[in-house]
């Protein structure tokens, strides 16, 4: 178990996405790298959504999600009724289902969660609402920890394009997000350039032989 | 040595009715109540007897189940981590006060598998139920208890309790931090044989008093 206290690389979401349309949907980089896709406010996805880039949410989305290698953000806005597969999950919205993490969840304090979360590092801002099981990965544990909340802060910046369909794909990049299933809305979402910091919470001490 | 060797005879208090330590007030005013919205009022240090003999119980690392039946606290799951694999947070209290009619039994359902838990956490929670509510609930509750396991609970013994439920932090094995509460309200004073006979499954294994009004106790299933 790991319980850092600053971890990086956490992204902080754009806000709410504005009423208005937006641009084109143009994925960006995540600052990692990567490719970011992001479910505009306006948005309402039904099915699963695969992909192999970060994915931000802050519409609806019914369905699964499934980016296991990368980061999955649910925004203020966002609303998600779906098993969540991804490497890192931050929530800053609302989140009904089973939440798997194979790196890290954080539930930011404006997020409001029911399911079970698994991860080997989970963080609970205060003011998270959170009713389930949290279970820690066997084999993951013991990596030090400690009582506490704390924030820290990363790096992680981006600005966000507005995606109008379930799907978005990265281009040249080759990589992308696949949406089964229905998409509804404009694409007035997304567009908003998200906060070029990133925070983090967790904490750390060292655990008591 | 298995969990069930573990919980044996190893309690710090020497016994029930221990003598608790009095709280201590910080003058700093951090440590956010959280997700209620309220403005702070002084953190409280308190010496938590129970907790401190559960806790002496328990090994790091080790793979115990956990329900705790208070709200989510991140520090609190933060901590319980270094030694339990899982933790169920419930938020009994919130999930009553937010349905209409009120029903334990529901509420609970989910939550209590039978024979799961190696400790279950129900804080200042008791005070909270009315008296038919509590024989459902601890019921429920015991039955939820796996061989060996422990339920912690705190009972408010003076007239006048908080508003709401206080939300204890876990400082350390045997430190539990609260808020002062901002309002008061009539107590139901369970006494002791009312609990114990409501746990009916479960021995009381220790009863601490505190000085700050409370009165805790430490179940375990045989």
């Amino acid at each position: 178990m790991a319980w850092k206290r600053n971890e990086p690389d956490i992204p902080s979401t754009p806000s709410p996405a504005p009423a208005s349309p937006a641009p084109p949907s143009r994925p960006q980089s995540s600052g990692r790298g990567g490719e970011r896709a992001v479910i505009g406010g306006s948005i309402t996805v039904q099915g699963d959504i695969k992909g192999q880039e970060d994915l931000t949410i802050l519409g609806q989305v019914k369905g699964t999600i499934d980016v296991k290698e990368h980061t999955v953000t649910v925004g203020q806005s966002g609303k998600v009724k779906a098993d969540v597969h991804a490497k890192l999950i931050v929530v800053e919205g609302r989140v009904e289902g089973n939440l798997f993490g194979s790196d890290q969840i954080v539930l930011r304090s404006t997020a409001d969660v029911q399911g079970n979360l698994t991860a080997p590092r989970v963080a609970l801002e205060d003011g998270a609402q959170f009713k389930g099981a949290i279970d820690m990965e066997p084999g993951t544990k013991a990596k030090g920890g400690g009582p506490g909340g704390s924030t820290g802060s990363g790096g992680a910046s981006s600005s966000g394009g507005a995606s109008g369909s379930g799907s978005s794909g990265s281009g040249s990049s080759g990589s992308g997000s696949s949406g089964s299933g229905s998409a509804k809305g404009d694409s007035g979402g997304g567009d908003k350039p998200p906060s070029g910091g990133a925070s983090s919470s967790g904490s750390g001490s060292s655990g008591r032989g | 040595m298995g969990f069930l060797d573990r919980l044996r005879g190893k309690g710090r208090g020497g016994g029930s009715r221990g003598q608790g330590a009095a709280p201590s007030r910080s003058p700093r005013r951090g440590d956010s109540p959280g997700g209620s919205g309220e403005a702070e009022t002084p953190s409280i240090r308190l010496r938590s007897l129970a907790l401190g003999t559960l806790f002496s119980h328990l090994v790091q690392g080790g793979s115990y189940e956990f329900l705790d039946l208070g709200p989510a606290i991140g520090s609190n799951v933060q901590f319980l981590a270094r030694y339990v694999k899982s933790v169920r947070v419930g938020d009994l209290h919130g999930t009553l006060t937010g349905t209409t009619p009120r029903n334990v039994e529901r509420a609970l359902d989910e939550l209590t598998p039978a024979g799961t838990y190696h400790g279950v956490l129900a804080w200042d929670l008791l005070n909270y139920l009315d008296a038919e509510e509590l024989q459902t609930a601890a019921a429920a509750l015991a039955r939820s208890v796996a061989p060996g396991g422990y339920l912690l609970a705190v009972i408010h013994y003076t007239a006048q309790m908080p508003g709401e439920p206080l939300r204890f932090r876990i400082s350390d094995e045997e430190t539990l931090t609260y808020h002062e509460p901002r309002t008061t309200r009539p107590a139901p004073r369970y006494p002791q044989r009312t609990l114990e006979q409501a746990f009916g499954a479960l021995e009381l294994e220790h009863s601490y008093l505190l000085k700050a009004g409370l009165q805790e106790y430490l179940f375990v299933r045989e």
